[in-house]
């Protein structure tokens, strides 16, 4: 592997953005992103904070989380740069690889469905030159070095969410606090917002496919393993395969190049993403054969399950990197558990589960401070579990317990939807 | 593949060097040309920009004519038939001053004296006198030092304390942010003074953020805090000042306290200041071009000059007043301020109007009224001050040509537009306001299209117009490059260490180059000292012979902020902000107003607001800006009316207080939300 490197001098970047510049000369327009961008740490220029800036594009990490993560094994190794490169043939535009780089260097094209990135410039390279953004750098803030160098001397601070390696030095500045100024002039009292709202690359809105994607993985499985009989007739059959090819057609259309679907299972060794789709096969062909070949037993089921929810709440853990509390109420596993329960009509686990999840919902609402009973939403939330919790203990019909219980379901993995980020330039400087 | 030494030909500082690689005809790169000593990084943003500039989808490349309201494409026998009969028919009817001629600073070179000598033979035309710029702190220099000249720009790494009074070069002059921080690497301190927080602000010690245009009062008290503790350098100013006496006693009257209550800065601040300014040398000076476009902009430069002339931080190592460096102009016969003056010596060929009231003095000019108006390498409809009375005056004419490269919102004005040359289609010399050398903008590609340089342009239509074969020849070159090449030869040969060849390899240091400006201690002042007293003041312009503090206009409650317009990374005045890739890093225009302001309008961070006077209004988004001086909104310079409206709405047309500048920044004004 190679030892090339960007070094970054944050007291010499006054963010001209001629680096950006520089990378779209050199390696075509980019759009809607651009592969380089400045970020400024303190955006409404805040009195009390400093403000630089910080130029960030790919950092081709030793460990490159993008790499090893991506389900159709459309990363690759330089071995004469240690870049990692982009396959742009083998990409099948799942983005997840946006949500696992902690630099926010893997840019999605909407018009080619495809991800695109810095390449460390591979042309220049084997030219003996240095990328275009460190050669253009007019006040020399962003160089280059091809020089063998010691890993340790990468900076951990750029640790967010976990420490990939990357190859960049960054020299601090010296005074972290900017100009002595006249604070008089300014009353702390009308600085609100502190940082600017950044709209989350993540949201349920634009992902509403995997939503109700995991939503129907979580009735399936709650409904297999623990009330077969609602399932077992000719109907029920073709409906619960239904909502599979449903499912199964709804996280394709999410795909920017759907044609190559199938590139998702390469990566079984390292992806959470390869591991959800296989396990979701095997659980469909398992539903297949206990339908109409011969019967299996619940507990293959009860398995296939489990890996399944589990492999698609690791397959989210990397947008979940702001939580303070790691998890969620509306995580799958949790979410089929209790639905298995209500099934089952095991209904004191049912109500414990549920409270906790409630607990969790709260809590979670009150840390981000933004408990407050008129969100409509969040109430028909709360009352929903509550009733459904309660309800479970008297003698109505099953289905209305399941109609209360459903609402709130939906309206907590919406919610969980809403509470990922991935983490951006401008995340990764204000963690610094 | 081809690489070609080149340089920006921009209204900018910085006139970088830098390489063109040439492929087949085609722009293919541009990197940094190490040989200018001030530039080696590269271009800035706009420089790097230009390739996609040059191949824009919307550049203008073939002659225009408005039909019905609309632009079609006409050919150029048809386009200069058509300006040709007009001219004839002005001519005779009402005489040439009924056509206005206006140039801007859009491209720089030799060549565009061409362009007069056409307008010469023309039998003379209307045109403007002052500039949008800098005339005011020029002649404030000229009154003080005698000449506008600093150290070369890699002298500050020499400085131990460095002044940025009101400039930000890090938007500004990019390359400059270099030597400042090598300066503070060996232990420099950096002051900013500015009533904005900048990203150059942020590498100083101290940020003095003063009320807009109060800057001459802060640094006459600062001279008088000097004076009294006996800082000032009594040898340098008895050998070299005139007038210190006097100057000394008219501080007599200044009162810290007052100081500090009139430009809003802490007395500690004030004292700060002028403890170093006192105490460390060397010190470099460097003003940038704001305060000088206040109607007290001359005055104010002279106060702050002072504080260089009173240190004896003058003609030394590491010490300059770092204004203006026009010693790279060594073919200008008549020199910056002195060519923004009308003189009579121009009688009969031209009438001038004041470019700082540009839209007035068209619709009030008579004998014979304005009919026509020419423009090249400028966009006044944006970029001059009131905006709507330059466009009730243009819209006013019966017939208007402008040379243009893109639909600016002075060419959507036009009668005819005939498409403008890029800086790679045709060689000219450009020298610098700031580094040291002389250097030649290399023709690299031919012009797409049907694209005519100016020089072109004007040969055709002087034959159209049927002058004599000798009398174009003697005025104009021949469009082919050989014939430009001889032409600007002429002017190299008149330097034994200049030559086309020498300027095609590399940036030549400027025949007579001074290293350390007024290092001989001459002053080319009418006392042959530096003058803090100048009679000249007083005679050519009616203003105190001694530098004083004037106060501008008050703001009034009915509009209480003032509006700055200063200039962004982004652009150069109106030019680059419609390039694709700019646009995408700097899509919509924004106002920034302080919280504070904001607050108690009702304003929020991203909502659209209306910012008005009595000039006129402009609608667009508030930006908040938490570190910016309160009662000050900030728009940049350079938004076309058509993207939402340039600052120059609301400013108004007025003159600075010498020199014939323009007060831009002399200008208040109200926000309020837009309700939707």
């Amino acid at each position: 592997m190679g030892s090339h490197h960007f070094i970054f001098d944050k007291k010499k970047c006054v963010g001209c953005e001629a680096c950006v510049l520089a990378c779209v000369n050199e390696n075509g327009y980019q759009s809607p992103s651009q592969w380089r961008n400045i970020s400024s740490s303190n955006e409404l220029k805040h009195p009390e904070l400093p403000l630089f800036y910080f130029s960030m594009a790919c950092n081709h990490c030793a460990d490159a989380p993008c790499m090893k993560h991506c389900p159709a094994l459309a990363f690759k190794r330089s071995d004469e740069t240690g870049a990692v490169l982009h396959i742009e043939n083998n990409c099948i535009g799942c983005k997840y690889c946006t949500w696992q780089c902690p630099y926010d260097a893997p840019k999605f094209n909407p018009v080619k469905g495809i991800i695109e990135k810095c390449t460390f410039c591979e042309l220049r390279l084997a030219d003996g030159q240095k990328p275009a953004c460190a050669f253009l750098c007019p006040t020399g803030a962003l160089d280059f070095s091809a020089d063998s160098f010691n890993k340790e001397s990468i900076v951990p601070d750029l640790d967010v969410p976990k420490y990939p390696r990357p190859s960049i030095v960054i020299k601090e500045l010296e005074l972290n606090s900017g100009p002595k100024i006249d604070k008089r002039l300014f009353d702390a009292e009308e600085f609100e917002p502190i940082m600017l709202p950044k709209a989350s690359k993540i949201n349920a809105r634009k992902e509403w496919p995997l939503v109700i994607f995991t939503l129907i993985i979580s009735g399936m499985i709650g409904l297999v393993v623990s009330d077969q009989a609602l399932i077992a007739n000719e109907y029920g059959e073709i409906a619960f395969l239904g909502m599979g090819l449903i499912g199964a057609a709804l996280s394709t259309l999410h795909l920017g190049r759907k044609l190559r679907v199938w590139r998702s299972l390469l990566n079984i060794k390292n992806s959470w993403l390869s591991r959800e789709i296989l396990f979701f096969g095997l659980f469909m062909g398992a539903a297949i054969t206990h339908f109409y070949f011969y019967s299996l037993s619940v507990l293959i089921f009860a398995g296939i399950g489990l890996a399944l929810t589990l492999s698609i709440d690791m397959l989210y853990q990397p947008a979940h990197w702001k939580w303070k509390l790691k998890i969620h109420s509306a995580q799958i596993t949790i979410m089929s558990l209790t639905l298995m329960f209500l099934l089952m009509n095991w209904e004191t686990l049912f109500t414990f589960i549920l409270g906790i999840r409630l607990l969790l919902f709260v809590y979670r609402k009150m840390d981000k401070k933004q408990f407050n009973l008129q969100e409509v939403k969040d109430v028909i939330r709360i009352v929903s579990a509550f009733m459904a919790a309660i309800v479970i203990h008297f003698d109505y019909p099953l289905w209305i317990v399941i109609a209360i219980f459903t609402v709130g379901e939906i309206l907590d993995r919406i919610d969980y939807y809403n509470e990922l980020s991935v983490p951006d330039s401008w995340s990764l400087i204000n963690q610094i | 593949m081809q690489i070609f030494n080149t340089v920006c030909p921009r209204n900018c500082y910085s006139t970088c060097s830098f390489k063109v690689k040439v492929d087949t005809g085609k722009l293919i790169t541009i990197e940094p040309q190490p040989k200018n000593i001030n530039t080696t990084g590269g271009p800035c943003i706009k420089g790097l920009s230009y390739i996609e500039r040059n191949y824009a989808p919307e550049r203008i490349l073939f002659p225009l004519q408005r039909q019905n309201g609309n632009f079609k494409q006409i050919s150029w026998e048809q386009a200069l038939d058509t300006i040709s009969r007009k001219l004839h028919q002005l001519k005779n009817k009402f005489g040439p001053h009924s056509v206005l001629y206006y140039a801007s600073s859009g491209m720089s070179g030799l060549l565009n004296g061409v362009s007069t000598n056409f307008w010469k033979m023309y039998g003379g035309a209307t045109t403007v006198y002052g500039n949008l710029c800098w005339p005011a702190g020029l002649e404030a220099t000229r009154l003080t030092l005698g000449e506008n000249k600093h150290n070369v720009p890699t002298d500050i790494e020499n400085a131990k304390l460095i002044l940025l009074w009101g400039k930000n070069p890090a938007e500004s002059n990019i390359h400059q942010m270099v030597p400042i921080e090598k300066a503070q690497r060996n232990g420099a301190k950096l002051v900013v003074i500015d009533p904005r927080r900048t990203p150059s602000s942020e590498r100083a010690d101290m940020l003095i953020q003063p009320k807009s245009g109060t800057d001459g009062l802060l640094a006459l008290t600062v001279a008088k805090l000097i004076i009294e503790k006996e800082q000032h350098d009594k040898e340098f100013i008895a050998k070299h000042v005139k007038g210190f006496d006097e100057f000394k006693a008219s501080l007599a009257n200044i009162s810290i306290e007052k100081t500090s209550q009139e430009c809003g800065v802490p007395l500690t601040f004030i004292k700060e200041l002028a403890e170093m300014i006192g105490t460390i040398k060397p010190m470099t000076f460097v003003p940038g071009y704001g305060m000088q476009r206040y109607s007290n902009g001359g005055q104010t430069t002279r106060c702050l000059v002072a504080l260089s002339v009173i240190t004896g931080n003058i003609g030394k190592k590491g010490a300059c007043w770092h204004y203006a460096n026009l010693q790279s102009y060594v073919f200008d016969t008549v020199k910056e301020p002195d060519n923004y003056y009308p003189t009579e010596a121009d009688n009969p060929f031209r009438r001038s109007i004041p470019t700082a009231i540009i839209g007035e003095s068209m619709l009030g000019t008579k004998n014979p009224e304005l009919k026509m108006a020419w423009v090249e390498r400028g966009n006044p409809v944006t970029q001059n001050p009131d905006s709507n009375k330059v466009l009730k005056a243009f819209r006013k004419l019966d017939f208007i040509v402008v040379v243009e490269q893109f639909m600016t919102d002075t060419a959507l004005e036009a009668d005819i537009i005939l498409p403008a040359k890029t800086m790679f289609e045709q060689s000219d010399i450009v020298g610098s306001y700031w580094n040291q050398y002389v250097q030649l903008r290399q023709k690299v590609v031919d012009p797409p299209g049907e694209v005519k340089p100016e020089t072109e342009i004007y040969f055709l239509l002087a034959k159209k117009m049927g002058f004599s074969d000798e009398e174009i020849s003697k005025n104009f070159p021949e469009p082919d490059d050989t014939s430009i090449e001889r032409w600007l030869q002429s002017y190299v040969d008149q330097f034994d260490n200049l030559s086309i060849e020498k300027l095609k390899e590399e940036p030549v240091i400027a025949p007579g180059l001074e290293v350390i400006a007024f290092e001989d201690m001459k002053f080319k002042t009418p006392s042959g000292k530096i003058e803090l007293y100048s009679d000249l003041a007083r005679s050519r312009w009616g203003i105190n012979e001694l530098p004083v503090y004037v106060p501008i206009e008050k703001s009034s409650t009915e509009f209480p902020l003032y509006l700055m317009s200063p200039n962004t990374k982004n652009r150069i005045h109106s030019q680059f902000g419609n390039c694709a890739t700019i646009k995408a890093l700097d899509p919509h225009p924004v106002a920034s107003v302080s919280p504070k302001d904001a607050k108690s309008r009702g304003i929020r961070h991203g909502d659209r607001i209306r910012v008005f006077n009595q000039q006129g209004e402009l609608f667009t988004t508030a930006k908040l800006d938490y570190s910016m001086r309160p009662g000050n909104v900030v728009i940049f310079n350079g938004y076309w009316n058509q993207e939402g409206g340039s600052p120059n709405l609301l400013t108004k047309g007025r003159e600075t207080d010498i020199g014939h500048g323009t007060a831009f920044h002399d200008t208040r004004v109200e926000i309020e939300r837009v309700v939707k």
